[in-house]
């Protein structure tokens, strides 16, 4: 089910918070409403592919299991060991199967090919990627980790260790929730009308910018993306718009998330702080995503010595974290040279001193920088081949296609009148002082005003449209 | 609560916006089907498949009931002559046809699981019923044919075991049978199935009121604040609209470019090569000895693109598509084109002082002007076939004018209502066009008229069949009739001609529906393949291989 859709919004969502509260009404125990709030995330995620329930289940068993076998009094450590270590090869071996065969199959096909084979040597399944398997994969290993590394207690039954995985509000598209932060909330967690007030503001507020903002900058991106040849002011046009649309939409995602998760008595940690105010790449990073950033740094680069042995060291672990984050989004090569290409830069700046080489230049033009660094990113990020990325380069660099009378046609679209508004509104928006967790903190009457408003007129709107994907959703 | 008033009267409105979409839905539903939406799983799942099955098995005793009657008559037909009164076949038509109509209801019911959900026709039990009502046709057209009665009587045999065979897969409702009934159709049909979730929700969300009176008011807000008509359409100069498609079909690659191929997650990539596809048709004609001849229509944005953009010049229009390119490799591999982008071409430059375009503003298909030189274009072609002077019969037709007030779609896309139009001040209305109505028409020996009736198809007579989608429907079969570029060619070819349409669906299901009725082929010269440009992308269903050359599929079963 997705946040955005009539389902969720009309059916799904209100009886879900009536029936949970009439739960809570009764004064029944933690453990009830965590069985309730699993039945119902199991429906949410359900509703894409029913089966994949299944594989989630199975995902949360074997991390119950391996937490059980890790907490053991008198478990040695080999056995504490073996126990992560067989938690990790199954989730993973589990998400590398169902999102990465296909594209490591058709690698070793092409490997096939080069030494005379044919292009389809090997048969490659066709595999259905289970939708935020990315996610509840990182959220199961999260908690393995946690309760190994003694940072977390181990859950005293399945259920809770199944309701902490697929709780519907951040089950496909995150922020990626680790054990440690919730641990205390699945266990006791208190229900308040402030925050449920606080989380129908960040709702709402979410719902707007997917709506208001993310559909259309995409709509207009991927006219761009997909046009046959765009000039060099229509490559830029349309890189802004991607630009805003993966902030806004991923952001409003999240935001809703941290809403749901406050109406249902959790909180949840913020993703996004202003990433587009970064002044560098490392900073972008610090900003941006922040629950998979942290993830990775925590449970990945420190897990390989960090910086803790020496500085090559440190720049290999840096490339390895930043690849594998790169290779999390997807199994495609243009992931993975994005990834790549973040760590370029933050080992650039690593080089320098945690600085950039635009340091000294006033401090918008460092923002300017950045952002025109990210946007270079986001083009390997959304063009479907490194071909097509590698032409749009071109292309925004004034090297690509002539234009032509499609240009014009193409350039009479995307300049109209609502992409031009849109776009001005986004630039405004995006670079205003306030984050959107600041603002629903302080509710005042005319902000209850004001989100009245965009609640009723973005459900209006939504009514009217046929683009309506999450792009972190295919993750 | 006194400290968080705003957070409460959050909460409040969240629950009323979400409550009141829900309840006012299913009051709507209950009054209009008598039923809730929200509540259709739960039926299909539980209630559904259960009374299926009861009115499956009544269904069958009313069968079996009536195989005694039918029984006797194939009896009473086993000594039959010549002599034998006609009533008697006429009344051994009625039993059978009863028969027939009986297992017909049957099918019917066992081929629709729920509301969203049809079995598939590979199924065994879909399969069985088939050769049911196979063996049961074959015994209604023995008795229409008056075969013998041994013929008949085994016929008869073969129905009856079919009967039994079908009746097998379909238990008597019990406990045990119910409740596996009830996990299959759990499993296949209903809650834990893909597609009937997806359909489920489709319509759910096709079908709220509270959306479908939100959205045009939605969009005239967005009309009359940012000049945008939604995503179906878009506004050219001097209030000339263009359907969407027709326009992204030109901004994006050729469909033959690799980047058609590899495409981002949200959209849909070219899986079946049109070329190939279209020689393959080609070559499957050839086999049956008649030839091809595609017509690929421009869209109105490849014929007037400087409505669309100032920068671009008349001497562009048309030459800018990539159906340009596609064409000159369809010649390449051997298919016989009609040009109608330099045909198009060369009307815009002549006329352009002429206030009568090719296509009308606010519809994406042609004016009569742009029928004329389709016809006249396609003619020439058909005229310089060696065996076109061979062609009879000849027809004599004639041309009468009559002028049609015509909503355009493109307008009617937009969603906006009809009456907001002249309160927006758009010009979106009806637009009046002359066409010219095609009437076949019987002479004398001083040549004057006797008789005239409006062109029709002739599929008997004809050597040359159209195939094609809407452009060959306006004014065709839409008002006034006859007045088409299937006619107008029949005019200035002087010979009768025939046509299938498919709306919307010239790329494949067109084909489909020849390939159905491919018998009409027979004796044919020519097939003209029309399609509009952006098919070569949007074609519905895609552009896959029909075969015209296979035998029929068998109709009856025996077992």
């Amino acid at each position: 089910m997705v946040f955005s859709s009539h389902v969720f919004l009309f059916y799904f969502l209100p009886l879900t918070l009536i029936g949970y509260y009439i739960m809570v009404a009764m004064r029944l125990n933690r453990s009830w409403l965590n069985m309730f709030l699993t039945v119902v995330s199991y429906v949410f995620y359900g509703w894409f592919q029913p089966y994949f329930v299944l594989l989630m289940w199975f995902t949360s068993f074997i991390n119950y299991l391996a937490g059980k076998y890790i907490s053991e009094p008198g478990a040695s450590k080999r056995q504490r060991d073996t126990a992560l270590m067989l938690s990790m090869i199954i989730s993973l071996s589990m998400l590398g199967f169902f999102k990465y065969y296909m594209f490591f199959m058709g690698g070793v096909n092409r490997l096939a090919e080069l030494f005379g084979a044919g292009s389809s040597f090997f048969h490659v399944m066709q595999v259905t990627l289970p939708i935020g398997i990315s996610f509840y994969t990182f959220h199961a290993l999260s908690y393995t980790i946690d309760v190994y590394r003694g940072d977390a207690p181990p859950v005293k039954d399945l259920k809770t260790i199944t309701c902490f995985i697929s709780i519907f509000s951040q089950l496909v598209a995150g922020p990626i929730i680790r054990y440690n932060t919730v641990a205390d909330q699945l266990a006791n967690r208190k229900h308040s009308l402030a925050q449920f007030g606080s989380g129908v503001a960040l709702f709402m507020l979410g719902f707007a910018k997917k709506i208001l903002l993310a559909n259309t900058c995409g709509d207009l991106a991927s006219t761009v993306f997909r046009a046959d040849s765009p000039d060099t002011i229509a490559a830029w046009w349309g890189i802004i718009a991607y630009h805003f649309q993966i902030y806004f939409d991923f952001c409003a995602y999240s935001d809703m998330a941290v809403g749901l998760g406050r109406m249902i008595g959790f909180e949840f940690i913020k993703n996004f702080n202003g990433p587009y105010w970064s002044t560098s790449i490392s900073e972008f990073w610090t900003r941006w995503h922040i629950s998979l950033s942290s993830w990775i740094r925590d449970y990945l680069y420190v897990g390989l010595g960090g910086n803790r042995k020496g500085p090559r060291r440190t720049y290999i672990n840096l490339g390895i974290s930043m690849f594998l984050s790169g290779l999390w989004h997807g199994a495609q090569m243009t992931f993975v040279i994005w990834g790549t290409f973040q760590a370029a830069f933050m080992m650039w700046e690593r080089t320098l001193g945690r600085k950039t080489i635009y340091q000294k230049t006033p401090f918008i033009v460092q923002v300017i920088i950045t952002n025109v660094i990210v946007m270079f990113s986001w083009v390997v990020f959304r063009a479907p081949s490194f071909d097509q990325a590698v032409d749009y380069w071109r292309t925004m660099l004034g090297f690509g296609h002539v234009a032509t009378a499609t240009t014009d046609l193409l350039k009479a679209q995307i300049f109209s009148l609502k992409y031009v508004i849109q776009i001005a509104l986004c630039t405004i928006l995006v670079w205003q002082p306030i984050q959107a967790h600041a603002w629903v903190n302080k509710l005042t009457p005319a902000r209850f005003v004001l989100l009245a408003l965009l609640f009723v007129y973005a459900i209006s709107v939504m009514f009217t449209q046929s683009f309506n994907p999450f792009i972190y959703y295919q993750f | 609560m006194k400290h968080h008033r705003t957070e409460l009267a959050l909460t409040v409105l969240l629950f009323i916006i979400m409550m009141f979409v829900g309840i006012v839905q299913s009051i709507v539903d209950m009054r209009k089907n008598g039923s809730i939406q929200f509540l259709y799983p739960f039926a299909d799942t539980f209630t559904i498949p259960l009374q299926r099955a009861k009115v499956i098995d009544s269904l069958f005793n009313t069968l079996n009931a009536k195989l005694p009657a039918i029984k006797t008559t194939v009896d009473g037909l086993q000594k039959v002559d010549s002599t034998t009164p006609e009533q008697i076949w006429v009344d051994a038509e009625g039993v059978t046809e009863d028969g027939l109509a009986g297992v017909s209801d049957i099918r019917k019911n066992v081929f629709t699981v729920n509301r969203y959900r049809d079995i598939s026709p590979k199924s065994k039990e879909i399969l069985s019923i088939d050769s049911t009502v196979a063996a049961f046709n074959a015994l209604y057209v023995s008795v229409q044919n008056r075969d013998p009665g041994p013929r008949i009587a085994e016929r008869y045999t073969n129905a009856v075991a079919w009967v039994e065979k079908s009746h097998t897969k379909f238990p008597k409702p019990s406990f045990v049978s119910n409740t596996v009934l009830l996990v299959k159709n759990c499993t296949f049909y209903t809650i834990f199935n893909r597609d009937y979730l997806r359909k489920y929700e489709n319509e759910m969300k096709e079908s709220s009121v509270f959306a479908n009176s939100i959205r045009p008011i939605i969009q005239v807000l967005w009309y009359v604040c940012f000049q945008d008509l939604g995503d179906k359409a878009i506004q050219g100069a001097k209030n000339w609209l263009f359907y969407k498609p027709d326009m992204e079909y030109l901004v994006r690659p050729d469909v033959l470019d690799k980047r058609s191929f590899t495409v981002d997650p949200e959209d849909k990539p070219i899986k079946d090569n049109p070329i190939d596809s279209i020689v393959a048709f080609k070559d499957e004609l050839q086999k049956l000895g008649v030839e091809l001849m595609v017509m690929v229509v421009p869209g109105k944005p490849s014929v007037y693109p400087d409505k669309i953009s100032k920068k671009i010049s008349v001497d562009q229009a048309c030459m800018l598509s990539h159906s340009v390119k596609t064409m000159n490799e369809l010649n390449k591999r051997g298919v016989e084109t009609v040009d109608l982008f330099s045909a198009f071409l060369q009307e815009r430059k002549s006329g352009l002082d002429s206030t009568d375009e090719l296509y009308l503003s606010q519809d994406t298909h042609w004016k009569t002007r742009g029928v004329r030189v389709v016809a006249q274009t396609a003619a020439a072609l058909v005229k310089a076939k060696p065996w076109f002077g061979q062609v009879t019969p000849k027809a004599d037709f004639i041309l009468d004018s009559v002028f049609i007030d015509r909503i355009g779609d493109v307008g009617a896309m937009t969603k906006i209502p009809e009456h907001r139009f002249s309160a927006l001040q758009l010009s979106f209305g009806t637009e009046r066009t002359a066409c010219y109505q095609v009437y076949q028409v019987q002479r004398d020996a001083t040549g004057a008229v006797v008789s005239k009736r409006l062109f029709r198809d002739d599929y008997q007579q004809s050597k040359i069949i159209v195939i094609g989608d809407s452009f060959s429907r306006i004014y065709q079969t839409d008002t006034p009739g006859s007045a088409g570029w299937i006619s107008r060619l029949a005019y200035e070819l002087a010979v009768p001609i025939s046509s299938i349409i498919s709306d919307g669906g010239a790329s494949t299901l067109v084909r489909e529906k020849l390939a159905l009725k491919k018998e009409i082929l027979k004796g044919k010269k020519l097939v003209i393949w029309e399609f509009v440009e952006r098919d070569f992308r949007y074609g519905a269903e895609g552009w896959k291989d029909i075969k015209l050359s296979s035998k029929p599929g068998a109709t009856e079963g025996t077992l």
